[in-house]
C-alpha cells in the first residue's frame, strides 16, 4: 500500500513540523468555530487542544458596545473551548498564563523553572493575550485588566478591505512600548520575514492580509525579576473579521 | 470591517454570526409582519402586539422546530431591563404571552439549542 506508507510518512512530517514550533510561539485568539466563537490555541494552521489548556486561561471577559462588562465565560463544546454569554458581544477577550518553561541543552522544553532545570540554557514565563472584535467600535478599544501586554486599533475607524494598511498600538502595563513586534497574519504567515516593529510611541503600521479574519499577534519580552526564568515573553493577538461580499 | 451599526434593529449581528453569507440564503422578507434579522444561518422574526411577543425561526425559508431551544427575551427601555422566557408555542413559534414591548426599546432574543450552543439577535422596535 504505497498510497498508506505515502500517508504515513507525510502525517509523520506533519508532526515533526509542528512539534519543531517553540512553546513560546503559540498564541490564542478567537475565531468563528460553527457559528460559535472558539477559542484557538495554536499558531499558523495549527489548531491545538485548547480545552485540555482550558485551566491555563485565568480571565475570559466580555464587553458590549460601550465596552461596558457582559457576563461571559468558556464552555467546553466537544473539542474546542467556545464563548458563552448571557447578552451579544461586540468584544471578548482572554488571558492564558502558559507557565514556565526551560529549554535544556538537548534542545527539550520542560514545564518548569531554572530552579528545577539548572542545566537549561533558556527559560521563560509564558503569557498569552487575545481580544476579538466581533463588530466595528464605535468606541477607542480601552486597556483591558491583565492584559499586561495589549495590541489594539490606532484609530477608531479599521479600513474595511484587504491590502489597506492599518496603524495599530502595543502597550506593555498600560504604557505604549517600542520594540514590540507585530506580525500582521499569525494564522496564514507564521514565519513572517519582517515583521513590523513598534516605534517610540507604541504604533506600528501593518497591511490588513485578509478579507476574512484577521490575526495579529503582538510581541515582547519583558524583563523580570523572577529568579525562576530569564524573562518573560508576552503575546497579545487582536482579531477582527473583514466581511466578503453578499452572494 | 464593515460590520453593522449597533443600533440598527433588523440587521445588528449576534456575536456567532458573520455577516454576508448568511443574508445569501432564503427571504429576508418578515413573513408575519415583524422584524427580521440574521443570525448565523437562522432567521429570526420578532413580533410585538397587545397579546404579548413571538418569535418566527426559520432556516433557508423552511420553519425550524422551536421546540428545540430555550429561549429568553431580554428588553432594554429607558435604563430598565426585563427579561422574559419565550416558550415553544408550537411549529416555530417561541411566545411570551402578556409581554409589552416598550417603543424605542433595544430587545434581545437569546437561543440556546440542545448542544448549549447559543445564538442571539438584537432589535430595535419602533
Amino acid at each position: 500500500m504505497k498510497f498508506t506508507r505515502l500517508m504515513t510518512a507525510a502525517l509523520c512530517a506533519g508532526v515533526a513540523v509542528a512539534a519543531a514550533a517553540p512553546l513560546s510561539a503559540h498564541g490564542i485568539w478567537f475565531a468563528q468555530r460553527a457559528r460559535q466563537l472558539a477559542l484557538i490555541y495554536g499558531v499558523g494552521a495549527d489548531d491545538l487542544d485548547a480545552v485540555k489548556r482550558l485551566p491555563l486561561v485565568k480571565t475570559v471577559t466580555g464587553y458590549d458596545a460601550d465596552w461596558a462588562p457582559v457576563t461571559t465565560s468558556l464552555r467546553a463544546a466537544g473539542a474546542i473551548p467556545v464563548v458563552d454569554s448571557d447578552e451579544p458581544l461586540a468584544a471578548v477577550a482572554a488571558i492564558m498564563d502558559y507557565g514556565y518553561w526551560s529549554k535544556t541543552p538537548d534542545g527539550e522544553w520542560h514545564n518548569k523553572g531554572r530552579d528545577e532545570v539548572p542545566n537549561a540554557t533558556l527559560a521563560e514565563h509564558n503569557f498569552k493575550y487575545a481580544v476579538h472584535l466581533t463588530q466595528v467600535p464605535t468606541k477607542p478599544v480601552p486597556l483591558l485588566e491583565g492584559h499586561t501586554l495589549q495590541l489594539v486599533p490606532a484609530d477608531l475607524a479599521i479600513p474595511q478591505k484587504m491590502g489597506e494598511p492599518m496603524k495599530v498600538r502595543v502597550y506593555y502595563k498600560g504604557k505604549p512600548v517600542a520594540g514590540a513586534t507585530v506580525m500582521q497574519d499569525y494564522v496564514n504567515d507564521p514565519d513572517e520575514a519582517a515583521p513590523a516593529k513598534t516605534g517610540p510611541d507604541g504604533t506600528a503600521t501593518i497591511k490588513l492580509r485578509n478579507q476574512g479574519i484577521n490575526v495579529l499577534m503582538a510581541i515582547y519580552v519583558g524583563k523580570t525579576d523572577d529568579k525562576k526564568v530569564d524573562h518573560e515573553e508576552y503575546r497579545a493577538s487582536l482579531s477582527f473579521v473583514l466581511p466578503h461580499l453578499p452572494e | 470591517m464593515k460590520f453593522l451599526s449597533f443600533r440598527t434593529g433588523a440587521f445588528a449581528l449576534a456575536i456567532a454570526a458573520l455577516p454576508a453569507a448568511a443574508l445569501a440564503h432564503g427571504s429576508m422578507k418578515p413573513q408575519h409582519g415583524g422584524l427580521v434579522q440574521m443570525s448565523g444561518e437562522t432567521l429570526i422574526e420578532l413580533v410585538t402586539g397587545p397579546k404579548g411577543v413571538d418569535v418566527y425561526l426559520t432556516e433557508e425559508d423552511e420553519p425550524v422546530a422551536a421546540a428545540d431551544y430555550t429561549a429568553k427575551l431580554t428588553q432594554t427601555a429607558g435604563g430598565a431591563k426585563t427579561e422574559v422566557a419565550l416558550r415553544p408555542a408550537g411549529a416555530n413559534r417561541l411566545t411570551a404571552g402578556g409581554f409589552k414591548a416598550a417603543k424605542g426599546a433595544k430587545i434581545v432574543v437569546a437561543l440556546t439549542d440542545k448542544s448549549g450552543a447559543k445564538a442571539f439577535a438584537t432589535f430595535q422596535t419602533k
